[in-house]
């Protein structure tokens, strides 16, 4: 159990999820391109949501914009978050609307694995993902095949600040098929205090209209069949969540009427197919989404006297992934399809977007090398006849690579890719009232890495070190500029950023004895992302908003028989709340600490119960990533749960 | 045990390297604040960093941000106006929605004004002083007296939607009625309030989104007709308040400042990003100069302050998002020096 991290796939009882693993050829330890946070991690850092969790994976960067529910969403070694593709369970989730995914609004308590691939070459997934800067992948426990009859995961978790959280999920499993439901249910007041200068001096604030209620369900159940020839597994699921939030927005100096509101509802269903031979192997899904939002302002000083504003997505999406075998060469061929049409009660029009992403590969194993040269396509229709808008875009991306096997430096895996990727606007670019630009195109970003992996076991000792080098560069970024006043903004196609760093992440294990045993994961990520729009632009060589060149995590776990201390901690380097690096724009680099500890009482191999008390921010350091977005200092939580088989 | 040992290494090189703090130390100045210019740049939306900056005319050097160094404490959430009236100055922070009066010669705040009415925002946003009374236009639709002895609020007459601009001729206000938090719907009045009875007595159609409004010496007062940054430009239109008429002018216009008969017309052409000044005479109502200054001097023109007898400082807030620049100009337009300033500076005063 100690050494869950290194073996990923120990983690889960699906038989044919261990039949999909590619073999690299060699006899070390199984070398993943992931960044991963495994089910006891992720227990261990008791995170609000899934944005909380991402923190810990390195090369991502999360701008923090609250506490519990305070909105997350995610850069990617200095690439913006439309870079990054979501899949859940199988599901690429997308929001045209914005873009990109706000992380604070998909739960944690059910997530058995997530893992961050910047190239990933050795699993069958949504082809949608590859083109993308990076994907982010998310394993639920509802979504996974289970050879016990009956298996449960519950908790009951109490915070500060009146956090209240329950979380229900249970499992019917055999040998062919199984059923889930799981539920949970988040209440939170979100009053935190805060130190704050004000006429008085040195105040102690307490944050205000930070409330909020979620809940969400998910149903699922999964069949297999087939013999050794050809196997065949389907999955079902649909999900639902439901977050009812007053939004507090920035810490406005001597003005704390924020009044806000927000309700998000996003529901899925969907059905994954997966196919497995010799010599073949098929992976194809299908989903339907919907996202609402209801946004309200009940103080705005128009002629309403409020803003009441609603949004909602609905998105059919499917594709496949295909691969055959022959001999030392793997071909594949994929294809995504996915509509999107947004209505909304502002003018935004109808807008309509077929985006199609198609990818051919060819991969080579040789005993020293593999190789692998793929094309992508990617066709985007814009249709928007309310505000005259039609637009088709394509474009042809190649992506290559190249990775070494250990009968060629032994323990040592090196690597280098090149892929090139491209991002569409969003529909709140391209037609926001006032600030959105039909003219928009997408936004072009390529990525080079040069890589490595060492694994080594030496006897109760295991462990890994993995490092990078890359060098990216994004062409027509989508910024948004004040262009006619400073009331009113608008979407521009006018960035360029260079962006050059590295990241070196380390996992070790080590069981002293039969009773203790420790792990440690940390990582370190440098990145200098640099305006390079315009010589003459007195941010011309900046590092851009908000992208800290050093950011670092580290994980350590001590265990004694069932007794366990955690420590996680976060450091996030200096960055500028704008593009321009001057003092008055630079916010301090800041360093938080989590501890907890837990105790696991198992009864009979099958029943175990677990209490986990922790202390989040223990030094109590006054931080925002965000200019006034003020998270809070220190905070409790104690956890019970429960979890059958 | 060296895991743990290299971790908590790790851990503590992570919390002082986080610890860095700046030590600003202020040592309070002797003399008064004089012989030289005090800007308020206003910043950025829900940044909190509206700054008062001095430069000293007499070595030429700056002190950003002196307000927080004297007071120890920000600003606030855009600062929009500021104006001197009885060795006071009087600032409209729109966002944090307050006044602050500071004292002239010291810049110590003499009082914090929370604008709120009834516990709702009101957004203050520009301000004219009058016999013994400063006026400030809000957001929530009012203009708002305080007096300048008391420092306190005394009454409030509702005008228009957003009120923006605001100017004093012969014992009357004229307020300038934007609309624009209705972008779609913009309003179109200035109203005139007769400051005895503190009432709208006049209200006169100018165009859509009226922003800043100045008078004159002959009794009229112009207003920039914002439009709506499309087919409707943004242009001069005068009231002449003497025989009620309203007549546009056509001169492109963005905002602007007087000095005896010269008004000062600056504007910033936001399709093709160009900057002009144009000089025009108030009592011949005609244009005397067209192009004052070379727009390859400037990136964003955000207003004109005359300064001295006959020079002119152009605010360049550069792309809104960069900090700006004050422009010096001297009589015959020609750029002479520049000085980097705060983001988004919108107000000087001189003190001689």
């Amino acid at each position: 159990m100690l050494f869950m991290p290194f073996f990923i796939y120990s983690q889960n009882n699906d038989t044919i999820q261990k039949y999909e693993e590619v073999i690299i050829k060699g006899n070390h330890a199984k070398i993943e391109q992931h960044s991963t946070l495994t089910e006891s991690l992720i227990d261990r850092l008791a995170p609000h949501d899934l944005g909380t969790l991402l923190q810990y994976i390195n090369g991502i960067t999360i701008k923090n914009y609250g506490g519990i529910g305070g909105m997350k969403t995610l850069s990617y070694r200095g690439l913006g978050g439309e870079h990054t593709q979501l899949i859940v369970d199988g599901f690429p989730i997308n929001d045209p609307q914005t873009g990109q995914i706000n992380f604070a609004t998909i739960p944690a308590n059910n997530i058995e694995k997530v893992s961050s691939n910047t190239h990933n070459n050795s699993e069958l997934i949504p082809v949608s993902g590859l083109i993308k800067g990076n994907d982010v992948q998310v394993t639920t426990f509802d979504q996974q095949f289970s050879p016990t009859l009956l298996s449960a995961r519950s908790s009951i978790t109490l915070g500060s600040f009146g956090q209240k959280e329950a979380y229900l999920a249970l499992k019917k499993g055999g040998k062919n098929n199984f059923i889930s439901f799981s539920g949970g249910i988040l209440d939170y007041k979100g009053d935190y205090p805060y130190e704050l200068t004000t006429i008085e001096g040195k105040e102690v604030k307490t944050r205000k209209n930070n409330a909020l209620h979620n809940y969400h369900l998910s149903l699922s159940s999964g069949f297999k069949w087939g013999k050794k020839k050809a196997r065949h597994r389907i999955k079902l699921s649909a999900k639902m969540n439901y977050i009812d939030q007053q939004l507090p927005g920035a810490v406005v100096l001597y003005n704390e009427l924020a009044e806000e509101t927000m309700k998000t509802k996003n529901a899925l269903i969907g059905a994954n197919y997966a196919l497995f031979s010799k010599n073949w192997k098929l992976i194809a899904f299908g989903s339907y989404t919907n996202r609402f939002l209801h946004y309200h302002d009940p103080n705005y000083l128009n002629i309403d006297g409020f803003i009441d504003n609603q949004y909602e997505v609905n998105a059919l999406l499917g594709g496949f992934h295909l691969q055959y075998k022959w001999k030392d060469f793997f071909l594949q061929l994929g294809s995504d399809l996915g509509y999107d049409l947004l209505e909304s009660n502002r003018n935004l029009g109808n807008p309509k977007r077929l985006n199609h992403t198609s990818m051919g590969k060819i991969k080579y194993n040789s005993t020293y090398f593999f190789v692998e040269t793929s094309l992508f396509s990617q066709i985007i229709m814009d249709d928007n006849r309310n505000l005259e808008h039609q637009n088709t875009y394509t474009k042809i991306h190649p992506q290559l690579s190249l990775y070494t096997t250990d009968q060629l430096f032994k323990d040592w895996q090196f690597f280098v890719w090149y892929k090139p990727s491209s991002r569409a606007p969003s529909f709140n670019d391209l037609y926001f009232s006032q600030i959105g630009n039909k003219s928009l195109v997408p936004e072009e970003s390529s990525q080079i890495n040069l890589g490595f992996n060492y694994v080594k076991n030496i006897r109760s000792f295991t462990i890994r070190v993995q490092g990078n080098a890359f060098k990216n560069l994004v062409k027509n970024k989508i910024v948004a500029l004040p262009t006619k006043n400073l009331f009113i903004w608008s979407i521009q196609n006018v960035g360029k950023v260079d962006i050059y760093g590295g990241d070196l992440n380390f996992i070790g294990g080590l069981k002293i004895n039969q009773n203790w045993s420790l792990n440690l994961q940390t990582g370190a990520s440098y990145q200098k992302a640099v305006d390079i729009s315009e010589v003459s632009s007195p941010t011309y060589g900046h590092q851009i908003a908000y992208t800290p060149e050093l950011t670092s995590n580290a994980m350590l776990n001590v265990n004694y028989k069932n007794w366990g201390i955690h420590l996680a901690s976060l450091y996030i380097g200096q960055r500028y709340s704008l593009n321009e690096n001057i003092q008055s724009n630079l916010l301090a680099s800041y360093f938080t600490l989590d501890i907890s500890g837990s105790y696991t009482h198992v009864l009979k191999n099958q029943h175990a119960f677990k209490l986990h008390v922790g202390i989040k921010n223990v030094t109590n350091t006054s931080y925002s990533f965000v200019r006034y977005f003020i998270m809070p200092g220190i905070n409790y939580f104690i956890k019970l749960s429960y979890d059958f088989n | 045990m060296t895991l743990i040992k290299y971790f908590f290494a790790f851990i503590i090189l992570m919390f002082f390297s986080s610890c860095k703090k700046d030590n600003h130390e202020y040592t309070p100045r002797k003399e008064p604040f004089s012989n030289g210019l005090l800007t308020l740049s206003e910043g950025l939306f829900h940044q909190n960093n509206s700054t008062l900056s001095w430069i000293n005319l007499s070595d030429n050097t700056i002190e950003y941000d002196v307000f927080e160094q004297i007071n120890g404490r920000k600003i606030g959430d855009t600062g929009n106006d500021m104006i001197l009236y009885g060795g006071k100055i009087y600032m409209a922070v729109s966002t944090s929605s307050t006044i602050e009066i500071l004292d002239k010669s010291t810049l110590k705040s003499l009082k914090h004004i929370p604008f709120d009415y009834n516990n709702k925002v009101q957004q203050p946003r520009y301000l004219a002083a009058h016999k013994g009374n400063v006026y400030v236009t809000s957001f929530d639709g009012y203009v708002t007296a305080i007096d300048t002895t008391s420092l306190k609020v005394t009454k409030r007459v509702k005008v228009g939607r957003n009120p923006e601009g605001i100017c004093v001729y012969d014992n009357a206000l004229y307020i300038a009625n934007s609309g624009g938090l209705d972008p779609d719907n913009v309003d179109s009045t200035v109203m005139k309030i007769d400051i005895s009875t503190f009432t709208v007595v006049d209200t006169f159609m100018v165009g859509k989104n009226p922003g800043r409004v100045i008078a004159d010496e002959y009794g009229h007062v112009y207003v920039v007709k914002r439009g709506d940054y499309m087919q409707n430009s943004s242009e001069l239109v005068r009231i002449n308040t003497n025989d009620g008429t309203v007549s546009n002018l056509g001169i492109p216009s963005t905002s602007f400042a007087i000095r005896g008969d010269l008004l000062y017309i600056s504007f910033y052409n936001f399709t093709n990003g160009t900057s002009s000044v144009s000089v025009y005479n108030c009592a011949s109502q005609t244009i005397e100069i067209e192009n004052f200054i070379s727009n390859s001097d400037i990136e964003t023109l955000y207003g004109v302050f005359p300064y001295k007898e006959d020079q002119l400082i152009c605010i360049d807030a550069m792309n809104f998002t960069n900090s700006g620049y004050l422009r010096f100009f001297n009589a015959q337009g020609q750029l002479t020096k520049s000085i980097n300033i705060g983001l988004n500076p919108n107000t000087i005063i001189h003190y001689k």
